[in-house]
């Protein structure tokens, strides 16, 4: 099977789903780029290149460069969505969000509840999370609690590029308002992924190491830091359980309670900021339905509860490294009641 | 007196292994081994396997520890006669070493890699190996079972190459093959086989087939008496007795590892077996479009209830002769009542091995197929 | 004209500042040398400056993600903000803003601005403040032809004239918002006319002339201060870089850069207007030219010296006080 980066499994997924249904279309700002320009038509294709060739293929009528306007773009795919299509609405970094966020939570989210189970929104907005890029405060955000905490939202975090293809196209043929959140610093990233078209249902962790130890929860690149700790303890004896939610809403509580039921320890590894975060939703569902199996208090690794900083010294002790989460397994591993 | 020093390597069991995890020594250094012995158990990240013996002689060196994680190819130990003086032995070690070390670096092993063809509507993926430098005997066609694919034969495929040309074919709807399959039945599955034959312009074969795969052989050479040389089943399908529905109904409905799990363990004997990347590889595959839906047609046409082929009584009409392998333990198909078969069957039981019998008992099945094959060429 | 000598000579050095400025950081972010996004406003200059020469430290400026311009031109220390684009402790944001998010309130800077649309409301709003506060003041949002079609704009620029605020939206309408034309993305092709229907005066300006762009200012500042209300300049621009450092900038013509260049460059307008005038001798912008090589220069030699901030930085004044 061959290798493919995590941004070749996004761009594979939105060509099969464009050519198995004409009612997909993608709009966005320079998801082509080049409108209106003096020189090549899709001169970008996405800003980091993820959409590039889709306006060859499909044309200008489903892969819609917008002005910068990202309220209308919102707006309007889930205006489409509710009347047959199927929008891929680009909203390049999440954290222009704030930007549009009105027609994200107060308008696409809730329909289907508001209208009485009458609206079918299947909107799926595709959006870059995460630091490590040095873009600073504006550029630079994991805001996936922000989506989560949105009853009517779904709300995808792939860590992988096998998780990558199979999430988007099972987001892009659900029904409901998806938000698809790809971290900036995977886009390189390979792992095996097959030609074919395949889905990965939702609410379904994968535990990307097993162990008997300790359970790590993580999210998105915070995976790989994960999984890293975990082959590196597992050296010193301690087996460390990496559970990957993949989804966020919905979310796996079943694996992730069956997990600490099993070590007794619980580890949570959020690149967001630690207030009303996935990290804090976590600990209190572990707190609620397996507080008997606890052996130590939960652990979170999380940025502090701070913008993120531009400089890169800063920024480096604002993300969640390797040498904190080792740090927390073994302070976990340790405890003594 | 011999001064061959053989070196013990880290085997290649199917393409996607890279490197084994040395478990168990069965052996210590200095001891006897024949050729064949169990000598030491290895794990990669699919299953895990015993090595046995390449040659008959004194272990003189154990190379890798338990524990190790060692690439395709490594050195694990050395047999050589006690002619041979310990410099000599350290000389070769030392030599074999940095040549693997430089080979390693220079080159990733390119292997053979799985080719499709067309084969009438469909398009069939498998996987070729053949000796390098002579044509060997009548090619053999191996033929998988119901939710596999052309890995299954990873410990088996290699071994028959050194011997005639294999080709591991994926039936319609499984592995790298046409997901849509409009025939669903067993003639309808044979006749895939037939039209890979005639796409590959094979005249006449060995066929090899495992569980479902051993019914399509079976018929297959009721069907094209011409093309049939010899037929093997192993754990096959076809001879009349029933096939648990568990197994069916929890592999069709496995959406996670952990569902997987109980499907596959009924696979083995050994339910260790199981490996993490093998319930992965399979709960992958059932992810694919189109996948479960052609595993559910056939499984329907082929599998449950009163479609379940009988060729019970056919089974004498068939020209070449049969080699039916049965682990004794199989907890899918039940084994037959080898002594009222036809004649022209020749059975074999293994009795610690399951579902999966030329797995699970990898290198005698291997020695019993290619015995019987020879006989055959 | 009511710009006397020294005036113009300062307008010069600013903008001479500028295109300095961005020529060095280009180079030094292809060495990899600075972290980040890097928006360069190297063609633009007249506009900044031509507006700003208008203002001073009371008046108060939002601006864009391609903000060092602006920054210049309001005044805002050359040697911090270069400091600060390297991420540096003593840049004017203390290493934690970075190049789009420079900012310095003290000089009336509020900031370079990492949303697209999103200082025009903050401009509205600081423009309140000076009515209410009674400071005199004046805000000048500077825009891009990319904002233009945001809501936010809109609502900005609708809440201004309702307010009748001191406030002038500048949108500086360079050709392309990130890689798309201008003419694609802006539905009624006339920027300043869209202004105009929210009910204020809208006018063009070809903005790499520095004296047109300093009269529609000048008229546009007089006005806010006088109390009678908001207006909009659209300035015809165009950018020497790509959007930002690292743009293959393929939506562009090969030969578009290299023309606007050699016809459209606010610099040598400049020299030319006033060294035929007769208003400066080319020897003293020569004398100007160098003084900014060196003072670039140095502030890029400091800056990659300076220390990064420490670890106590990190969670120092995301609040005033907290809790």
């Amino acid at each position: 099977m061959a290798k493919k980066t995590y941004r070749q499994a996004i761009s594979e997924a939105l060509f099969h789903e464009m050519r198995r249904d004409e009612r997909v279309i993608v709009m966005g700002e320079d998801v082509a780029g080049g409108q209106g320009g003096t020189g090549q038509i899709d001169a970008y294709g996405g800003v980091l290149g993820v959409t590039k060739g889709l306006i060859g293929e499909f044309g200008p009528e489903r892969v819609i460069d917008t002005p910068i306007t990202e309220s209308a773009i919102m707006g309007a795919a889930a205006g489409a969505a509710t009347q047959g299509l199927r929008p891929v609405a680009e909203l390049m970094f999440v954290d222009f969000l704030g930007v549009c966020f009105d027609q994200i939570y107060n308008q696409a989210a809730k329909f289907r509840y508001m209208f009485g189970g009458k609206a079918v929104t299947p909107l799926v907005i595709r959006t870059m999370i995460g630091g490590g890029l040095r873009a600073a405060a504006q550029h630079s955000q994991t805001l996936y609690s922000i989506f989560t905490h949105i009853p009517g939202l779904k709300v995808v975090v792939p860590s992988n590029a096998y998780d990558a293809k199979g999430l988007l196209i099972q987001a892009i043929r659900d029904d409901d308002p998806v938000i698809f959140c790809e971290h900036k610093l995977l886009y390189d990233t390979e792992a095996d992924v097959p030609d074919e078209a395949y889905t990965i249902p939702f609410g379904e962790a994968e535990f990307t190491r097993e162990g008997d130890d300790v359970t790590i929860v993580a999210f998105s690149r915070m995976v790989h830091l994960a999984n890293q700790v975990a082959d590196k303890l597992a050296k010193d004896g301690i087996e460390v359980e990496v559970v990957d939610p993949r989804t966020t809403s919905p979310l796996d509580e079943d694996s992730i309670i069956e997990s600490v039921e099993n070590t007794g320890r619980l580890v949570i590894v959020d690149e967001a900021p630690p207030r009303c975060s996935m990290a804090g939703d976590i600990a209190g569902l572990v707190a609620r339905e397996a507080f008997g199996a606890l052996k130590a208090p939960i652990e979170a690794v999380t940025c502090p509860h701070t913008p993120v900083p531009f400089s890169p010294a800063l920024e480096d002790l604002y993300i969640p490294s390797a040498e904190k989460i080792e740090a927390a397994v073994r302070k976990v591993m340790e405890y003594k009641p | 007196m011999s001064s061959e020093i053989i070196p013990i390597k880290v085997p290649k069991w199917g393409l996607a292994m890279e490197e084994g995890t040395i478990i168990t020594w069965h052996v210590a250094e200095g001891d006897h081994i024949a050729k064949g012995d169990e000598i030491v158990d290895i794990e990669s990240s699919k299953i895990a396997n015993v090595l046995e013996a390449p040659a008959s002689g004194p272990l003189r060196r154990i190379v890798a520890a338990e524990g190790e994680v060692l690439p395709v190819g490594a050195l694990l130990g050395v047999v050589a006669d006690e002619s041979v003086d310990d410099d000599t032995i350290d000389a070769f070690i030392a030599d074999y070493q940095e040549r693997f070390a430089k080979e390693a670096a220079e080159a990733g092993s390119a292997g053979p890699s799985p080719e499709t063809v067309d084969a009438g509507s469909l398009t069939l993926e498998y996987l070729k190996l053949a000796p390098a430098d002579f044509e060997g005997g009548v090619p053999a066609v191996l033929i998988h079972g119901f939710g596999g694919d052309k890995n299954n034969w990873l410990f088996n495929q290699a071994p028959l190459a050194e011997h005639r040309a294999t080709y591991a074919l994926d039936l319609p709807g499984h592995g790298g093959s046409t997901k849509k399959v409009d025939r669903p039945d067993l003639d309808g599955l044979t006749d895939a086989v037939i039209a890979f034959l005639d796409a590959l312009e094979l005249e006449q074969v060995n066929l090899i087939g495992h569980s479902m795969g051993g019914a399509v052989a079976l018929n297959l050479a009721l069907k094209a008496p011409d093309r049939v040389n010899a037929v093997v089943t192993v754990n096959g399908a076809g001879y009349g007795t029933a096939v648990n529905p568990d197994y069916i109904t929890n592999f069709l409905g496995a959406k996670k590892r952990r569902d997987m799990k109980a499907a596959a363990e009924l696979l083995f004997a050994d339910s260790a077996l199981v490996t993490r990347d093998m319930l992965e590889d399979m709960i992958r595959f059932k992810r694919l479009d189109g996948v479960e839906e052609a595993l559910k047609a056939i499984a329907e046409a082929t599998l449950l209830g009163e479609n379940l082929p009988d060729l019970r009584a056919r089974l004498g009409d068939i020209k070449a002769p049969i080699l039916g392998l049965w682990g004794a333990k199989d907890q899918v198909i039940t084994v037959p009542d080898t002594a009222a078969l036809p004649e022209n069957i020749k059975a074999h039981l293994f009795d610690d091995a399951g579902h999966m019998a030329h797995m699970e008992a990898a290198n005698e099945a291997n020695e019993i197929i290619e015995a019987f094959l020879e006989e055959q060429d | 004209m009511q710009l006397s000598r020294d005036d113009l000579l300062e307008a010069y050095r600013r903008m001479r500042t500028i295109r300095a400025f961005e020529d060095r950081i280009h180079e030094e972010f292809a060495a990899g040398e600075i972290p980040g996004f890097v928006h360069l406003y190297a063609g633009q200059e007249a506009c900044a400056v031509g507006m700003c020469m208008n203002l001073d430290d009371n008046d108060v400026i939002g601006s864009t993600h391609r903000g060092h311009g602006h920054c210049i031109a309001k005044g805002c220390d050359v040697t911090g903000m270069m400091h600060e684009i390297f991420g540096k402790a003593d840049g004017l944001c203390g290493g934690k803003g970075g190049s789009m998010h420079i900012a310095d309130l003290d000089k009336g800077m509020l900031g370079a601005n990492g949303i697209v649309g999103g200082n025009p409301p903050l401009a509205v709003g600081a423009a309140l403040a000076a009515r209410n506060l009674k400071t005199g003041g004046v805000a000048v949002s500077f825009a891009g032809d990319g904002s233009s079609n945001q809501g936010t704009t809109f609502e900005a620029m609708n809440l201004a004239v309702v307010l009748k605020l001191p406030v002038i939206f500048v949108i500086e309408n360079n050709g392309y918002g990130e890689g798309t034309g201008v003419d694609y993305a802006v539905g009624c092709k006339d920027i300043a006319a869209r202004a105009a229907a929210f009910g204020m005066p809208g006018t063009h300006v070809d903005g790499s002339d520095f004296f047109a762009v300093y009269e529609a200012s000048r008229e546009a500042v007089e006005r806010a201060r006088a109390g009678e209300g908001p207006s909009a300049i659209e300035m015809r621009i165009t950018r020497f870089y790509g959007h930002f450092e690292g743009d293959p900038q393929l939506y562009r013509a090969d030969d578009e850069v290299e023309t606007l260049k050699r016809d459209f460059d606010c610099l040598k307008k400049f020299r030319a207007r006033v060294t035929e005038a007769s208003l400066l001798e080319a020897d003293q912008l020569n004398a100007v030219d160098d003084q900014v090589a060196r003072l670039i220069d140095d502030a890029v030699r400091t800056a990659k010296a300076a220390p990064y901030p420490g670890p106590d930085a990190l969670e120092r004044d995301v609040y005033v006080s907290y809790p």
